[in-house]
């Protein structure tokens, strides 16, 4: 019965098992893809969005800062969320009405009824309250100034709650902290209160958060992405998505080529040349978010400490108006922002109603000839013939070392402009790319003369104001600088309860800068923001008409986004929201690789034992 | 009596290097020019009050000697202090960090050294063939392209034009588990491993070759092909083990280094390793990551090091009987 059949070699035949496994492949990649798309039905809108920087923590209370405004603006609510329109007080955060009781020093707040925490809990007057007891008690210094207090050490408003919907905020004086808005989280006091000491407040890990704000955070993966899902309890209106994704990304075009890919929806902090291409992409578009931020250069007027060295020449306000005379700003926009950005001429920002421009006249113009003229007539003429001049006393040559950092390269590059001009009117600029780091060095110790860096001002101008105040030396100042004139201005202005009358001392103070050159105000870049205008709809500017989409001031795009048309949001890319190869495809590769290396190691066997006889 | 000297002295010679490594790695974030308080402390820009806060946190008002023995105390115990930027602990930053760095870099440098090793074996056996020529020249194109560019080359064709890949991180964040975490993690790392993969290959295929060939003009391999050794067994049996020595040592070295990532690699594909995140602890000037994750490195590279010395004791007797 039993007919030999000739034995097939061994090798051959493995090599034949891999070429079936290799015809099996796509049947299985295909039974696998088809599990994919049985799971899209009931999955969740997610919006994905790419973003450069992870938070630091998401314990919203820790003693340095959490780095997570994003996150917090999406699962908290503050006693008043900056209005999408103007970034003031608006109506939108945990206060319905307010009202000032006396000379400003006492504030009384009606608490919007019906709030409840995301783990189903009322809000009460008493949760704010406790909110800003817990500040001050645990010395979370970083929110103090929203408190209306200069310091840790400064006296401390008290508050009280006659009943569940009130609030009263008293301060020991008149101040206009309450309403600026204070940019606090309001934490809920059944989860925080456990909490007796700073330490196990700062080990507080917070996930996920128990907030009133739209969202709360269900997850983070530090370096990785943080996810927020709906708040089935918010307050307001159920926004649309389900869950927002946040991706970390290190590598701005990898981001750039995600958003192309379709792995997310949206790209924040571009730079100038991916945004333009970007910009061609007919499913993309590309959006010049509205100044946020200010680059300037600083000058060192010393005061720092025993190694502090500033320049002689940068103490005389003519050096630094002809400095200011021989930068061409609009250059700078054109050359290093590439246009993404505007000139700049004061320390608060366009976006906000307490912003200054200098008149016509005013303006201090690129004009490198009036810049040679203001050094010649005030003797500094350069006496030795090497091309730069010295100080009227024929000593030491107008040679500036500055600094910019290196993990913003556009401000390198603009330096080094800066540093080509000057030099045309006989000044030199040492130009030093340092590390954050470094840079935090040299600007604590006042070894430089200048540097450029930048700001992101917050859109009350107080503290930006503050900033160039004597008392700020060591603190916040950029380098130093102080007037008592200035000083006496901005303690006006923040004792000023009438809105008229602060607007006009702000406005003052901004020109007093200016026309002291404290620094050079160089540009307001934009910020460059893209997104997939195929999958959805529905941004808020924030502010009014042209800030940022998301990244801002608010969850308000977070709550109004919605797919575009009927689709869902998503381009099809199964469960992960990402590319690659289906499990089916990675079974069939293992397996291909399998048989590859047991075939190899059959037909080695064979063939030394063929070897060996021969 | 020979081996188990050898053994003790290798031990105890790698605890005492790790003692050594300790102590510098605490002074020397204190001998560094500058303020050690304002190193450790200042990062970024503080208020007065902050930075009396970190000091505090730091334990920097105590005396250097007291300071020392509670680093000492407190790192015997896993403790590795707090970052000076996020406040978290550094243990438990590093623990988030550590696996995907092992997978990447891991799977990288196996992949590298068994593709490799063979490659260099083939090419010295068959030298001079197209074969050894192609993998030769394959080998070291890869080896000398500068890896960064050549991971981002991958992400402009592989994600922006074909979209078969994601652009970076280690998985997508959806809640997935089992087989289909797998899979997801798998799809991620494809990218980063070939880039790195595909750098690594040289180095071992180079060193491998170039010892066998040494090896194979040996005496003793003429005699073993006089005697009518099959060609197989010369050289498996009779070849490889002897040239195998220098591979062994770059091999455990190589795995010495795994954890320490790959900075280029996981800057370019956002791959959330220990590369990545030492870059990013000395630009901000996180001086506790930065001597943690020192430690660590130090402490990986000692290990691998012993390893290789008793391994190199049981492959070749001359080394520990002398």
């Amino acid at each position: 019965m039993d007919v030999p059949r000739p034995m097939m070699p061994r090798g051959i035949r493995a090599v034949i098992l891999a070429i079936a496994a290799l015809m099996v492949l796509p049947a299985l990649a295909g039974i696998a893809g088809a599990q994919d798309d049985g799971e899209t039905t009931q999955q969740p809108l997610v919006f994905r969005a790419g973003t450069l920087s992870d938070m630091d923590t998401p314990n919203v209370l820790a003693p340095g800062g959490c780095g997570c405004y994003e996150m917090m603006f999406l699962a908290y609510d503050q006693l008043f969320n900056f209005d999408p329109e103007t970034l003031t007080a608006g109506d939108l955060g945990l206060v319905t009405s307010y009202e000032r009781l006396d000379d400003g020093a006492t504030w009384e707040f009606q608490i919007r009824e019906g709030v409840r925490w995301s783990d189903g809990e009322p809000l009460t007057s008493s949760d704010l309250a406790f909110t800003f007891e817990f500040i001050i008690e645990k010395n979370i210094s970083v929110y103090h100034s929203y408190l209306g207090m200069s310091g840790p050490r400064d006296d401390p408003p008290t508050f009280e709650t006659p009943d569940e919907d009130t609030l009263i905020w008293r301060s020991p004086r008149p101040t206009f902290a309450p309403i600026v808005p204070p940019w606090i989280p309001i934490i809920p006091e059944h989860i925080w209160s456990e909490f007796e000491t700073r330490d196990e407040a700062r080990d507080f890990e917070n996930i996920p958060t128990v907030g009133t704000g739209p969202f709360q955070l269900a997850e983070w993966e530090p370096g990785q992405f943080y996810r927020l899902e709906r708040n089935e309890h918010y307050w307001g209106d159920q926004p649309v998505i389900d869950e927002v994704f946040i991706r970390i990304f290190e590598n701005e075009e990898a981001m750039a080529q995600a958003l192309i890919a379709g792995e997310i929806d949206f790209a924040d902090s571009l730079n100038p040349t991916l945004f333009n291409a970007l910009g061609g992409e007919s499913n993309i578009t590309a959006h010049r978010a509205a100044a946020g931020f200010l680059m300037n250069l600083a000058f060192n007027f010393g005061g720092q400490g025993p190694q502090s060295d500033p320049h002689p020449a940068l103490q005389d306000l003519t050096v630094r108006r002809a400095i200011a005379h021989a930068i061409d700003k609009q250059a700078l926009v054109d050359r290093v922002l590439l246009g993404t950005g505007t000139v700049a001429q004061s320390v608060i920002l366009p976006m906000s109603d307490f912003h200054w421009e200098p008149t016509e006249d005013e303006i201090i113009h690129y004009d490198p000839e009036e810049a040679g003229r203001l050094l010649d007539e005030a003797g500094y003429v350069d006496s030795d013939g090497d091309g730069i001049r010295q100080m009227p006393d024929g000593g030491q040559p107008l040679r500036f070392d500055m600094f910019a950092l290196t993990s913003n390269p556009s401000s390198v590059r603009a330096l080094r402009l800066i540093g080509g001009w000057l030099e045309q009117v006989g000044m030199e600029v040492n130009v030093m790319p340092v590390g954050d780091g470094r840079a935090g060095d040299l600007w604590g110790s006042g070894e430089f003369d200048g540097f450029m860096w930048g700001w992101g001002p917050e859109p009350d101008p107080d503290f930006m104001l503050s900033v160039f105040t004597t008392e700020m030396c060591g603190v916040w100042s950029d380098g130093c600088y102080s007037d008592p004139a200035y000083d006496r201005m901005y303690e006006q202005q923040k004792n000023a309860i009438d809105p008229e009358e602060r607007h006009q001392i702000v406005t003052e103070m901004q020109r007093h800068l200016y026309e002291d050159v404290a620094e050079v105000i160089l540009y307001y870049p934009n910020t460059l923001q893209a997104y997939r205008s195929d999958r959805w709809d529905g941004f808020v500017p924030t502010p009014a008409p042209d800030g940022f989409l998301i990244f801002g001031w608010g969850p308000y795009s977070y709550v109004n986004l919605a797919p575009v048309g009927d689709g869902d949001g998503g381009p099809g890319l199964g469960a992960t929201g990402t590319t690659g190869l289906s499990t089916g495809v990675w079974i069939a590769v293992a397996v291909v690789i399998l048989l590859v290396a047991g075939a190899l190691v059959v037909i080695m066997r064979r063939r030394r034992t063929a070897e060996d006889r021969a | 009596v020979g081996a188990r000297w050898y053994l003790a002295r290798k031990v105890f010679g790698a605890f005492l290097t790790l003692f050594f490594v300790l102590t510098v790695n605490f002074f020397l974030f204190r001998i560094m020019p500058g303020d050690p308080v304002s190193m450790l402390v200042r990062q970024q820009r503080l208020t007065p009050a902050q930075q009396e806060e970190q000091i505090r946190t730091f334990g920097l008002d105590r005396p250097l000697h007291e300071q020392y023995m509670v680093y000492l105390a407190n790192t015997l115990q896993g403790d590795l202090g707090r970052s000076g930027l996020t406040s978290r602990p550094v243990t438990q930053m590093i623990s988030e960090r550590i696996w995907p760095t092992v997978l990447l870099v891991g799977a990288g440098t196996l992949i590298s050294i068994v593709v490799g090793l063979l490659a260099g074996i083939y090419g010295a056996w068959r030298r001079g063939s197209a074969l050894d020529k192609g993998s030769l020249f394959t080998s070291l194109f890869f080896y000398s392209l500068p890896e960064g560019w050549f991971g981002m080359m991958l992400i402009l064709v592989f994600v922006g034009v074909f979209g078969i890949f994601p652009a970076g991180g280690y998985r997508s964040g959806a809640p997935l588990t089992g087989i289909a975490y797998v899979t997801d993690v798998l799809n991620h790392l494809v990218l980063p491993l070939a880039t790195l993969t595909l750098g690594y290959i040289g180095s071992y295929a180079i060193v491998m070759r170039s010892s066998l060939l040494e090896v194979l003009g040996e005496e003793y391999i003429t005699t073993a092909r006089a005697k009518g050794l099959a060609e197989n067994r010369t050289l498996w049996r009779h070849a490889v083990p002897n040239a195998v020595l220098p591979s062994v040592t770059l091999v455990l070295y190589s795995f010495g280094y795994v954890v320490g990532g790959s900075i280029v690699i996981e800057y370019v594909f956002s791959y959330p390793g220990l590369g990545g995140m030492t870059a990013s602890a000395v630009n901000s000037q996180d001086f506790p990551l930065l001597q943690g994750m020192f430690l660590l490195f130090s402490a990986s590279v000692i290990l691998f090091n012993l390893v290789a010395d008793l391994l190199y004791g049981y492959f070749d007797p001359r080394v520990r009987d002398t």
